[in-house]
């Protein structure tokens, strides 16, 4: 019998959602495949079903700039690309305004929010009313999430998971470094996600997550076009787990998600 | 595709890792599960313990052909190091083709004054170094200064972080053609066919890191990535292969 990772070695293993991206380049290092057109050409040689991002224009710039960016991007390519609505809560005055006019759009199916990168705790005061939003309408949030405290670590998301729990959580980086913190809140908490970027190739590490937290409790993302999807595809599918615990991780835990999420906006 | 992984480690640490590998069968294990056929091996002892016991260690290696011994020194001006000769003479003695230095963690620096006879020999015998790029202490500043001190000197970059390398290993690639980066951490989407583009694959080298990091990351980042099936193989097993029969001894 031909095992996943075979078959993604030889071309097409499963379908693959990539729930982390962004779009465009960083000041950081180049990327070859920043742009939107590279992107969706890297999603087919990759055998991506979807991504959803959030661009460093967003992150990095004017926010507001880089949402109409992300709306672009998803109405181009409508069920291939979806979008976060990304809010920094350095203007707090925008908040409300922008996530008006993107969260009831079909392709924008969750908030996006960087903590450490715009210097504000994840329970901060100008995060409140994003909080209040996505919890009232159970949207997705992608929330980056490093280490154990500081602002967006383990111990602070805990403390957001405990108090807006309707929200889908996705701790973006699982809490890189405090991992045991990460998967306990998503053992804990039914709607906590330990969403996979660049806490994916530590040896041993999604083994520790399918026993503890459950796989269905675990979303692949890969920050692209900074990294390779391919390499995340590798750590699950060379890991010692089951198919069914790989086909949950690189497919259909992120398809359910979104089907929720999409259903919901419809309505 | 065979693989042939430049950094892999076994042995007890002082800090757990997720998954441990302890001992030379599960090292095999893991490198069967992945399909690598063979692997540069250092112990984690060499590291975390003490260079001269983890050297030490890999003695129960040497009837196991799959394992290729490196050798970790530091400063042969250090009591526990009877002289540069003396260092290569146990490398040859060890049938290690391959060095190893964390000068960072073992206080002291891999330069001229403190390592130039070692590094003159490793020279002299084309002996691969690998060193972990955060084994520098200024890093980056560090490695040039290395290799403008010793162009010809074979070294193997590790480690060298999940982002950000380019434009700073570019240049060292284009100047030094015995300066190597290992894959680790070479992971930005698009980067390994860039490079194969720009430099050819000859400085490219498979290596995971195991047990800290999966092979199977760069495995199947490098099974589908858009390269010609001659570069692949270079990387994969072509280019350590190579260096390692081009040491003289």
């Amino acid at each position: 019998m031909v095992t996943l990772r075979e078959r993604f070695l030889a071309g097409s293993g499963c379908p693959v959602i990539d729930t982390h991206c962004h779009l465009g380049p960083f000041c950081g290092f180049h990327m070859p495949e920043a742009s939107l057109e590279s992107m969706v050409a890297g999603m087919e040689r990759r055998g991506l079903e979807s991504i959803v991002l959030s661009p460093h224009s967003a992150l990095c710039g004017d926010t507001r700039e880089g949402n109409r960016e992300m709306l672009d991007a998803v109405e181009r390519y409508p069920g291939r690309v979806y979008g976060y609505c990304t809010l920094n809560p350095n203007f707090p005055e925008d908040i409300d305004g922008e996530m008006d006019a993107y969260l009831d759009h079909p392709g924008v199916v969750g908030i996006k929010i960087h903590p450490a990168m715009h210097a504000h705790p994840v329970d901060g005061p100008n995060y409140e009313p994003v909080w209040r939003r996505a919890n009232e309408r159970e949207l997705m949030l992608l929330c980056h999430t490093w280490g154990k405290s500081g602002g967006c670590g383990a111990i602070d998301m805990r403390s957001v998971a405990e108090k807006y729990p309707q929200v889908r959580l996705l701790l973006g980086h699982s809490c890189h470094g405090a991992w045991e913190g990460a998967i306990a809140i998503a053992r804990d908490f039914p709607n906590v996600y330990l969403e996979l970027t660049a806490s994916d190739y530590f040896y041993g590490m999604l083994e520790w997550m399918c026993r503890d937290a459950g796989s269905e409790k675990v979303v692949y993302g890969t920050d692209y076009p900074w990294f390779d999807p391919n390499s995340t595809i590798g750590c699950v599918t060379y890991a010692h787990i089951s198919e069914d615990d790989m086909q949950n991780i690189l497919y259909r835990n992120a398809r359910r998600l979104l089907d929720e999420q999409l259903a919901s906006t419809k309505d | 595709m065979k693989l042939f992984d430049c950094d892999v480690s076994y042995g007890r640490g002082c800090v757990a890792l997720p998954k441990e590998i302890e001992t030379p069968a599960c090292l095999l294990a893991e490198m069967d599960h992945c399909g690598i056929s063979e692997a540069l091996v250092w112990h984690r002892d060499a590291f975390e313990r003490d260079f001269a016991s983890g050297n030490c260690r890999l003695d129960e290696l040497r009837d196991t052909p799959r394992f290729h011994l490196t050798r970790t020194f530091v400063p042969a001006e250090s009591p526990e190091v009877p002289s540069a000769e003396g260092f290569i003479d146990a490398m040859r003695t060890a049938g290690a083709r391959a060095a190893r230095a964390f000068p960072a963690h073992h206080c002291f620096l891999l330069n001229r004054v403190a390592c130039g006879s070692i590094l003159e020999l490793l020279v002299a015998h084309s002996v691969p170094l690998l060193v972990p790029l955060n084994e520098f202490p200024r890093q980056w500043i560090d490695v040039y200064e290395l290799l403008e001190n010793f162009p010809t000197l074979t070294l193997i970059l590790t480690f060298t972080g999940p982002w950000g390398q380019d434009r700073y290993c570019r240049p060292l690639m284009r100047k030094y053609e015995r300066f190597y980066i290992a894959t680790h951490q070479l992971k930005t989407a698009g980067q390994l066919e860039g490079l194969v583009n720009d430099f050819g694959p000859h400085q490219i080298l498979f290596g995971s890191g195991l047990p800290r990091y999966y092979p199977g990351a760069f495995i199947m980042a490098l099974a589908r990535a858009d390269i010609p099936s001659a570069a692949r193989d270079a990387i994969a097993h072509g280019n350590i292969e190579r260096l390692l029969s081009e040491v003289t001894w």
